[in-house]
């Protein structure tokens, strides 16, 4: 008879079955496949339509990396939102928590494993994407540098950031729906107004994780603060972007609290 | 020793008491049922048992270890069936199995012939390979009884396990239960179903607004509650004279007869029973075809105790 060896199971090999099982829960699922066509679609149609309306390629491989890999935010976020939006809340939502917390494992480990899960396979269309990128700066330019590379890394960054986030409101909200909803209108939408409104008033926004984001371009093609100043008028117009540092160390920090919290939630919650 | 045990477990959902100051011992080796109405409290304790819920006052053990502070201890014995099960649809039984089984410190080669095992035990073998999501409510609960003896556990704690499955699932499942017994196994099994309990269980724990009305063994309460109801069947009806005999028999408190069958009502011992069969059968002639004990009896303690805390 198979005797229960639980206690020799280790946090981390939980960790592993946990994210075993989510990872074949989001290669099962429609939602993998969708995002692989967004990353195609918005991939080839940054590559081809220039080509098919005769629209003047930039200059320089930098401009157009910077311009294609500028949209690895926006599918970040999608992947994001997809992919961690129902990872603790749908326990709660579709009941399937009676089956798994009475196991002994700690919830912690259910939440690491799922994390776990989430990123690698959100990973897959982002190294996709930047697949298709680096394809078409060899194609178009003839060239690849490091500095893609050093995106990537920025984009796995961000990637963390957003996860960490998503999770954070999966826990909170009991709808899987609700979480994934609000993961994506809070980075697409309120995150960029916020930011936005804090720029104009000539403040640099670098505490914002949208903001810290924009490293993935600003790696490629590094650009310096200004200010517009029009003559007659006393408006001015800031740009600031992102310092390297800085940008990191926000994103982690985002990355830690919100992982952090994200466990203390699910340790408490109550499964009525 | 104690598999489980209650120590003044109380617990509120905002202003509704769940559970009033719960005390239980349930000793290893006993099937104990968990009856109760609807709202009773029977799925917050089992809840609470299983560190799904924390208790606002007092605690629940499992075999010694505290079940919301040492939550993995605890229910490394326990093999749990709460509320209505649900599964993750885009798997079959046996990646379920697998998982939970892989959670519980199973390996490949005793997972494999232990799934087996469990499919053929809950006759889910044919569907082994099926997406869950195309399983139906009955088929959903034999796979939830399956994963909480995956593991063999010493102690099964089982909320409503009867629920959604037909007659010989439900046969199977007390099957499944009584040989866990036999084999010394505890089983804490709360349910609405009298009958269920009656045919499956040695103890019972009858709860009604979170508090606990009665815990004993059935055969005390019904001597207790002088609900001790007797069934028998005849090859032909008693006359009024032969049952009136009956009626004035010492410890007979009412006597029914319907045609061929009797229910007699016993204020007495199963060693007044067989009194009352033998007087039956020897003094009185009468042609038993079939004597025993109603199940009408728990339902009488049951209905008399809910009655008494309203």
């Amino acid at each position: 008879m198979a005797k229960d060896k639980s206690d020799d199971v280790g946090a981390l090999q939980h960790i592993i079955i946990v994210a075993r099982y989510e990872l074949l829960k989001h290669l099962r699922r429609k939602r993998l496949l969708a995002v692989f066509v967004i990353a195609a679609l918005a991939g080839l149609l940054l590559i081809v339509v220039p080509y098919a309306l005769n629209v003047a390629l930039p200059k320089d491989a930098k401009s157009w990396a910077s311009t294609f890999f500028s949209f690895a935010n926006s599918l970040i976020v999608i992947v994001g939102a997809f992919f961690a939006g129902d990872a603790i809340s749908s326990e709660y939502e579709h009941k399937t928590g009676y089956m798994l917390f009475p196991n002994p494992v700690k919830r912690t480990s259910l939440v690491l494993g799922k994390f776990a899960a989430a990123f690698i396979s959100a990973l897959l269309p982002i190294g996709f994407y930047y697949a298709l990128g680096a394809g078409g700066l060899l194609g178009i330019y003839g060239v690849i540098s490091w500095e893609i590379g050093a995106s990537f890394l920025y984009a796995l960054l961000y990637l963390l950031c957003v996860l960490g986030l998503t999770f954070l409101f999966s826990s909170l909200l009991k709808s899987s729906m609700a979480a994934t909803l609000l993961s994506f209108f809070m980075f697409i939408f309120i995150l960029s107004i916020v930011s936005s409104v804090i720029t104009l008033a000539g403040v640099e926004p670098w505490f914002m994780p949208n903001y810290a984001a924009g490293s993935t371009t600003q790696v490629i093609n590094p650009q310096k603060d200004a200010v517009m100043e029009f003559q007659g008028s006393s408006l001015k117009i800031y740009q600031f972007y992102p310092k390297f540092p800085a940008s990191i160390i926000v994103q982690a920090a985002y990355l830690i609290v919100a992982l952090a919290l994200s466990i203390v939630i699910t340790n408490r919650k109550e499964m009525t | 020793m104690e598999a489980i045990v209650t120590e003044g477990l109380t617990k509120n959902y905002g202003k509704i008491l769940a559970l009033s100051d719960l005390n239980l011992k349930i000793d290893t080796g006993h099937c104990v049922g968990f009856l109760g109405p609807n709202g009773a409290g029977k799925s917050t304790t089992i809840k609470i048992l299983c560190n799904l819920i924390r208790p606002a006052r007092g605690k629940a053990f499992i075999n010694g270890h505290d079940a919301n502070t040492e939550s993995t201890s605890a229910l490394k014995n326990v093999g749990a069936l709460v509320e209505t099960p649900e599964f993750y649809n885009y798997l079959n039984p046996v990646e379920v199995l697998s998982y939970f089984g892989k959670l519980r410190g199973m390996t490949d080669p005793d997972l494999k012939q232990r799934i087996q095992q469990v499919l053929e035990i809950v006759k889910l073998s044919e569907w082994s390979n099926t997406r869950i999501g195309k399983f139906s409510r009955g088929m959903k609960q034999r796979l939830g009884i399956g994963q909480a003896i995956l593991h063999d556990p010493p102690i099964l704690i089982l909320d409503e396990p009867a629920l959604g499955l037909d007659p010989r699932g439900m046969y199977e499942m007390r099957e499944i239960i009584k040989t866990m017994v036999k084999e010394g196994k505890t089983a804490f099994l709360a349910s609405h179903m009298l009958h269920e309990v009656q045919e499956t269980c040695d103890q019972v724990a009858l709860l009604d607004k979170g508090k606990l009305l009665a815990y004993d063994s059935i055969s005390n309460l019904e001597t207790l509650f002088k609900a001790r109801k007797i069934h028998v069947d005849l090859l032909r009806p008693l006359k009024p004279t032969e049952i009136d005999r009956i009626r004035k028999m010492e410890k007979v408190k009412t006597v029914t007869a319907e045609e061929k069958s009797l229910v007699i009502n016993i204020d007495g011992t199963e060693a007044d029973q067989a009194q009352l069969l033998t007087m039956l059968v020897k003094e009185m002639g009468a042609p038993v075809a079939s004597f025993r004990p109603s199940m009408e009896a728990l339902e009488d303690v049951y209905l008399q105790l809910i009655k008494e805390g309203n």
